[in-house]
């Protein structure tokens, strides 16, 4: 009985320290990347209009109850903390469609990646180093300088593309057209819907 | 043996914390015929609505169910055996698939044992809340208390409706009280959600 005590609390030990002690303790401080930086986009817009194709108006609004407190961050890595990754985060909600989306850049180790996702269902993360979506499903990705919309150019544009992807939830756009320094400008939903940003001035 | 007294001790914990005693319920209120009109809505029913600017689109109504509920004081000690009252409620939900709104519409369970007025209860969206007051007779009430307004009738895309109250929206989704939101409903017996108006003035209108 007291071998078989003996034998337990040797493998209870010995997995205690192989957990502990494989790897090394990773520190420092990780910054995204150049092209990263691009899209962190303007928080001091807390909120904008965006018109359909029917004239039904809608607006966006940035969210404050989320998980995160500032938009531009340092999330500690590791179990005891001594790493850290740049992070920026913006949430919008929405008035009339109750629309929820977000938008992550995050730094890793030697890559920085992005985060979308809509109404809590659909979500994707880019590697701007391997220029890859990372997981299924594989949405396209797109990056252009300008578009514009209304009227008006907007730079820096991401272009995320569901139209070749099978069951995303009925609320998520087809495509969505995101400004670097301003934001969602279009979206393009599944019932032939488009939503196009008006300018801050127009009602 | 120790262990023998400790398990014994527990097992007489356990069972003496059971109630054997039966909640006795004091009262029944049920939703007369009238209160149960106030949300006129039948399952699978499809409701044509348009916006002002003409885009047409309809409510389908997806759940309709009436059931009682029980209603138990708070306690956190000593609750075995404690009285209730039992309460039906009307339930009732509406959506649309764009704009993507989900209209949830409820009666009964506030006027009971004088903890309320009596109140229909309007959710948009889970996030815009409006409740109209009414009688025992099951009108509305167009006091100043109420916060409602009343009208004979309103014409609406070519149609008239009579006993309309109007309603503000307690709450909306945004802190900014610039950013644009669903204002105010009309509503009535006879159709129930006649229209819906957007602080910018575009409203959503019921298209018979």
């Amino acid at each position: 009985m007291k071998r078989i005590q003996l034998i337990i609390s040797a493998l209870y030990l010995t997995g205690v320290v192989f957990l502990y002690g494989c790897g090394d303790k990773l520190e420092g401080t990780f910054y995204l990347s150049p092209e990263a930086k691009k899209y962190m986009i303007d928080t001091t817009v807390t909120s904008f209009k965006m018109v359909d194709n029917n004239g039904i108006t809608e607006e966006f609004f940035v969210d404050g109850s989320v998980w995160y407190t500032t938009h531009h961050y340092f999330d500690e890595w590791g179990v005891d903390g001594k790493a850290s990754g740049e992070t920026y985060a913006i949430a919008y909600n929405s008035s009339l469609n109750n629309f929820f989306f977000t938008f992550v850049l995050r730094a890793g180790i030697d890559y920085s990646e992005l985060e979308m996702e809509w109404n809590r269902k659909d979500m994707v993360l880019y590697n701007f180093k391997t220029k890859t979506v990372v997981q299924e499903p594989k949405p396209k990705i797109g990056f252009f300088d300008t578009l514009t919309v209304k009227g008006i150019e907007y730079k820096n544009i991401i272009e995320l593309d569901y139209s070749n992807v099978n069951g995303t939830d009925d609320n998520t756009p087809l495509k969505t057209f995101i400004s670097g320094e301003k934001g969602l400008i279009k979206i393009e939903l599944k019932n032939n819907i488009t939503l196009e940003r008006i300018a801050e001035n127009t009602q | 043996m120790k262990i023998k007294i400790l398990a014994l001790l527990l097992i007489a914990a356990f069972f003496s914390s059971c109630c054997n005693k039966e909640s006795i319920e004091t009262a029944r209120y049920e939703l007369s015929e009238d209160e149960l009109n106030l949300i006129p809505y039948e399952e699978g029913q499809k409701i044509n609505f348009e916006h002002s600017n003409g885009y047409e689109f309809c409510f389908e109504v997806v759940e309709n169910r009436v059931e009682w509920k029980e209603h138990h004081d708070f306690c956190e000690w000593g609750c075995c055996g404690k009285d209730y009252f039992s309460y039906q409620v009307k339930y009732v939900r509406i959506k649309s698939s764009y704009p993507k709104l989900n209209i949830e519409f409820s009666v009964g369970g506030t006027g009971y044992g004088g903890y309320l007025e009596d109140l229909i209860y309007i959710s948009v969206n889970s996030g815009y809340f409006a409740s109209i007051m009414y009688d025992s007779l099951a009108n509305f009430i167009c006091t100043e208390a109420a916060d409602v307004t009343c009208y004979d009738s309103v014409n609406i895309n070519g149609n008239y409706y009579y006993g309309v109250v109007k309603k503000d929206f307690e709450s909306g989704f945004a802190q900014d009280s610039t950013v644009l939101a669903i204002k105010s409903l009309l509503y009535n017996k006879q159709h129930g959600l006649i229209q819906l108006e957007m602080t910018n003035n575009e409203t959503y209108s019921i298209n018979n």
